[in-house]
């Protein structure tokens, strides 16, 4: 069974992409696709010229450690690491130094407005807070994409507003491209333009 | 039928889906009951066999007057035949007899057993009546009880023996060749086996004459007067009889006998308790998880109107079932074993006890069924927390996602705990000994450290997790940040598999400690005590009968072969004092060395040169610490002449017999019992210089030379301590086994563990896979993990081994042998315990690591979030 059929799309750099469509329509599954955790039967997916749509899974891994930031819907933040330790897991993954880590780390929570809260556990921490620690993390390694799947719908409407703000300022400071799967059209909004899917297909853009 | 569905909801698509981890859990529970179920059959297999021997040979009485220290008078039976309350009398003797199946070979000795048997026809309480006689149709029955030359056979013998029915066969009775007829075969019934059928019935006269007793009996069986009380009579009788009758009921027989074992056992069970420990530990660890991870579905159910009850019992059901077919596998698994163990146990009972010879496991529903028993109760008991825990949880709370841990609380108190148990543990482990035989307080403290150790395992990993975090996250990067996160995340649980890995570790350091430290002590002693160059024994014929004299011909013979310089006779008796069996011995004093000994710190040769010349005797530690009589007491020992009290010069170590010798000079004991020249043992020394080779040569010649002698043994003093050595270490074979199948159950705990800790961690290894950690990355994390709780675990049990090693060394051995032995570390052999347990626990690590890798491949399909 197909669940993306005959998609092409083209994300300029820098830009930010809002893909909405209902429950099912295909927007997990290709965020999933474009973040390289799962591999199309067939076609291509590039970055910077880079087609890593059939690298082995190792390979992808490896290619989304370095080039690709994942926001999520509940957070997913590790509720046992500290707040530096959370957004320094990316920098370290890379086997860079630990101070290079924490560096960074602190760097990246100041811009999320977190410097002082560098040592609260992640579990400590509000869902607005929490998110701001996701975007840093994402961000922390300087990815070239930046993949948000229902960033604002665990959160109040005007925290969720804020995130996005936040999102959309450090995406652009930081030169990554970012797409967002979301139902809300209001976040869809936020975006420079929005994909509509239904059934596994782009049905307007 | 809502039940059932209950039960499916939570227990079995769960079971289904999670095949590998039950299987781990069954596993777990089927080798704590195996290794129980195994110890015991094999133990009472052994010991059955042991005890068999005794009652085959002992009949059915229901007194039985024995002669203690010298034979009883014959005059005897009749003035107990005339005591109120006996109905019948039953006197018998007791000798050996020798058997060459060629004139040349080796003999074998039979235990010749005197019986009155008209009277035991008549009255039987004797195991005569099994006799299934055969006697010749020409042959009257007469012919047992009047011609001299008839003795009944066993049917093995016989077959052995190549004699038929009514055939002439020889043997040596008392040094001289006789001829005698096998005038009947025993083939069924209780002797026929016994000894392997080396044994020969004969009516008393004829045996009192074969074997030179003049009338002299060893033994006396008493049925008693219908509504007669046995315990009334047997006091009333050991007020009146003289000294050398000891008046026992059978039962009192049987307790010595479970007296003389019940350390061996004692110790056997401990370590198959400790592993069913262990498997409740794993079991306990997987239930709990099991509780958590389906949190969601016990919420969704309680929304449904399903009864707290019905889910507590769901849950119970779950631990009833592992419990019941892990120990249906491990009553398989735990025969198996028994049968493997057999030898090495009944091996053990022989070289410490008497000879055994099991050839068959004896089945015993009872021990099957307590395995069973324990192994179910242990898998509900350890279900029980989790299925209460599942219940009290409101649906509101169970089906919220999130944290598994309830908190980390309690370590603190917990570690009090700890503190105060291993303070007792350590005051009771310092009381002054008592001769009890049964260390009861020694395993209340040695339970006592080993919970002190679990108790402190909750703050040691906590702590060591916090210690560590900047450690390992710098030695390992990220997945050491993140292993260490995941086990404080997990504290309860993790401490749970710490506890089995560290209980299972000191166990093994524990044993390994006590054994070595017991090795030791014995090989030291042995090069003291060991001071001749020559070593010969009789060989034992078998179950519970000593073996033939050496006689007094033989000695002399050998001591004047030329180049032996002098030859010390060793001559024991079997007595009992105050209730308990002890030997009573005899060695020359004049002659045996003792270079560089000490009793109680005066020169051994002196303390024995004072008993020589004041008449005194010499005691054994294990008699001295059993009977709580030191230097400078009164023993009182049954003689010929009637009990003899002797003042007691010295203490001497000695780790050959747990019961303990009393020790005179030979010319004091044959004044004691005047003809009892023949010896058990030889010590010979020789000249310097003189020719090992020949002189064994010379011995063994002798064998065949002096009339009367049984097959010897002659052993160099190199060889006796080799032997002595191999005896030891096999002893301590079965004990390896169990410490080997503890710790892989150990090891299987921190492995469910983890493997639980993966299932319940789903949303962080999605979230490590979207940040790009390959497979082999969070399978590091894990194999991290496991090497966290390892270096807790290890570090903890070598802890917890060396404090009960120290209790089992100096208070537990002490207590159930009266051995002193020096408390002696082998540091070598601990750090290699350490070291495997280590490293197979992080290996453990590896199977949940596969798992973990295994959902990383199939999480990039599962939503995010």
């Amino acid at each position: 069974m197909s669940v993306l059929r005959g998609v092409t799309l083209d994300f300029a750099e820098g830009s930010f992409v809002a893909l909405m469509g209902a429950s099912g329509s295909g927007k997990t599954t290709l965020l999933n696709l474009i973040g390289g955790l799962d591999a199309p039967d067939e076609g291509t997916i590039r970055l910077d010229g880079t087609d890593y749509a059939h690298f082995d899974d190792d390979g992808r891994s490896e290619f989304r450690l370095r080039h690709i930031g994942f926001i999520f819907q509940f957070f997913n933040l590790l509720p046992n690491l500290t707040v530096r330790e959370n957004i320094a897991l990316p920098v370290l993954l890379l086997r860079r130094s630990e101070r290079d880590a924490r560096d960074a780390a602190a760097r990246m929570a100041e811009e999320v407005g977190l410097g002082n809260k560098l040592d609260r556990m992640a579990h400590q921490l509000s869902g607005g807070e929490m998110q701001r620690v996701a975007i840093a993390r994402a961000l922390v390694h300087g990815p070239r994409l930046l993949l948000a799947d229902e960033p604002t719908g665990n959160l109040d409407s005007k925290t969720g507003e804020t995130i996005l703000g936040l999102v959309r300022a450090l995406a652009a400071s930081h030169g990554a491209t970012v797409v967002m799967a979301t139902h809300d059209a209001s976040a869809a909004a936020a975006a420079d333009y929005t994909i509509h899917m239904r059934d596994g297909r782009v049905v307007a853009s | 039928m809502r039940w059932r569905a209950v039960f499916r909801a939570l227990v079995g698509c769960y079971a289904r889906h999670e095949r590998g981890r039950t299987a781990l859990t069954v596993l777990g529970v089927a080798l704590g009951v195996a290794v129980l179920i195994a110890i015991d059959l094999a133990n009472e297999s052994a010991v059955s066999s042991f005890k068999g021997t005794l009652d085959d040979v002992a009949g059915r009485a229901q007194l039985t007057v024995r002669a203690n220290g010298s034979a009883l008078d014959g005059a005897l039976v009749a003035r107990l035949a005339k005591e109120p309350g006996v109905r019948s009398v039953s006197p018998l003797i007791e000798g050996q007899a020798l058997h060459r199946r060629t004139p040349d070979a080796p003999p074998e000795t039979l235990l010749v057993l005197g019986v009155d048997l008209l009277a035991s026809e008549e009255r039987d309480p004797l195991p005569v009546r099994d006799i299934a006689f055969t006697p010749e149709k020409d042959r009257p029955f007469t012919s047992f009880l009047t011609d001299p030359r008839v003795v009944v056979g066993t049917r093995r013998f016989a077959d052995r023996a190549g004699a038929s029915e009514g055939a002439e066969v020889e043997f040596e009775i008392n040094g001289a060749p006789v001829r005698m007829v096998l005038g009947g075969l025993i083939s069924g019934g209780t002797l026929a086996d016994t000894l392997d059928g080396n044994v020969l019935v004969a009516d008393l006269g004829i045996a009192d004459a074969l074997l030179g007793r003049g009338g002299k009996l060893d033994r006396i069986d008493l049925t008693l007067d219908e509504g007669a009380d046995s315990a009334e009579v047997a006091a009333r009788l050991a007020e009146s009889l003289p000294a050398n009758a000891l008046v026992e009921r059978p039962e009192t027989r049987g307790e010595r006998v479970d007296e003389m074992l019940a350390a061996f056992r004692f110790n056997l069970n401990a370590l198959g308790h400790i592993s069913i420990l262990v498997g409740a530990f794993l079991i306990f660890n997987t239930m709990s998880v099991a509780v958590v991870r389906r949190r969601p579905a016990i919420g969704t159910l309680r929304a449904l109107g399903v009864s707290r009850r019905a889910v507590a019992a769901a849950f119970l059901a779950e631990g009833f079932l592992i419990g019941a077919i892990g120990s249906a596998l491990g009553v398989l698994l735990g025969t198996g074993l028994a049968l493997a163990m057999l030898d090495t146990v009944s091996a053990a009972i022989s070289i410490n006890f008497v000879q055994t010879d099991p050839t068959r496991l004896a089945p015993d529903a009872g021990i099957v069924l307590a395995g069973v028993l324990l192994g179910i109760g242990t898998s509900l008991g350890a279900a029980m927390g989790p299925a209460l825990e599942a219940a009290s949880t409101p649906p509101a709370n169970t089906m919220r996602r999130g944290s598994a841990e309830r908190g980390s609380g309690g370590a603190v108190p917990m570690a009090v705990a700890g503190a105060v148990a291993f303070a007792l543990a350590a005051a009771l482990a310092l009381r002054e000994p008592r001769g009890t035989g049964l260390p009861i307080g020694g395993y209340i403290a040695a339970t006592l450290a080993v919970g002190a150790f679990v108790g402190w395992s909750r703050l040691a990993l906590g702590g060591a997790a916090s210690g560590l975090r900047g450690v390992y996250s710098r030695l390992f990067g990220a997945e050491g940040l993140l292993a260490v996160a995941g086990t404080q995340a997990t504290l309860g649980r993790a401490t749970v598999a710490v506890a089995g890995l560290l209980v299972s570790l000191a166990m093994t350091v524990a044993v390994g400690v006590m054994v070595s430290s017991f090795r030791g002590t014995v090989v030291g002693w042995m090069g003291e005590v060991l001071r001749a160059d020559l070593y010969v024994s009789a060989a034992s014929p078998g179950a519970g009968v000593r073996p033939a004299p050496i006689p007094a011909a033989f000695v002399s013979a050998a001591e004047a072969i030329p180049g032996v310089e002098a030859v010390d006779p060793f001559r024991g008796r079997r007595i009992v004092v105050n209730g308990r069996e002890a030997w009573f011995g005899s060695g020359r004093f004049d002659i045996v060395r003792f270079e560089n000994q000490t009793m109680e710190g005066r020169p051994a040769a002196e303390v024995v040169r004072e008993a020589l010349a004041n008449r005194e005797a010499i005691v054994s530690e294990a008699f001295s610490r059993k009977h709580l009589l030191a230097t400078g007491d009164s023993v009182a020992v049954p003689t010929a002449a009637g009990a003899v009290e002797l003042r007691i010069a010295g203490v001497y170590r000695d780790y050959s017999s747990e019961q303990g010798y009393v020790i005179v000079d030979r010319s004091l004991f044959l004044e004691f019992f005047p003809g009892e020249t023949s010896a058990d043992s030889l010590s010979l020394y020789l000249a310097p210089g003189a020719d090992r080779a020949a002189l064994r040569e010379r011995l063994a010649a002798l064998a065949v030379e002096v009339p009367g002698t049984p097959a010897l043994q002659v052993r160099a003093n190199d060889e006796l301590r080799g032997f002595a050595i191999e005896a030891f270490d096999n002893t301590f074979r079965v004990t390896h086994a169990l410490q080997l199948i503890a710790v892989v159950v150990a090891v299987l705990g921190v492995a469910a563990t983890l493997l639980a800790q993966i299932l319940d961690r789903q949303q962080e290894i999605t979230t490590l896979r979207h940040l790009g950690a390959t497979q082999w990355r969070v399978a590091k994390v894990i194999v991290l993990e496991s090497s966290l709780l390892a270096l807790v675990g290890v570090a903890l049990g070598v802890g917890a081994g060396l404090a009960l090693s120290y209790i089992l060394t100096t208070v537990i051995m002490l207590e159930s042998f009266g051995w002193t032995i020096a408390f002696d570390v082998p540091w070598g052999l601990v750090a290699q315990s350490a070291l495997i347990v280590f490293v197979a626990t992080v290996l453990a690590g590896l199977i949940p690591s596969r798992e973990a890798a295994k959902r990383m491949r199939s999480s990039g399909r599962v939503a995010v979030g």
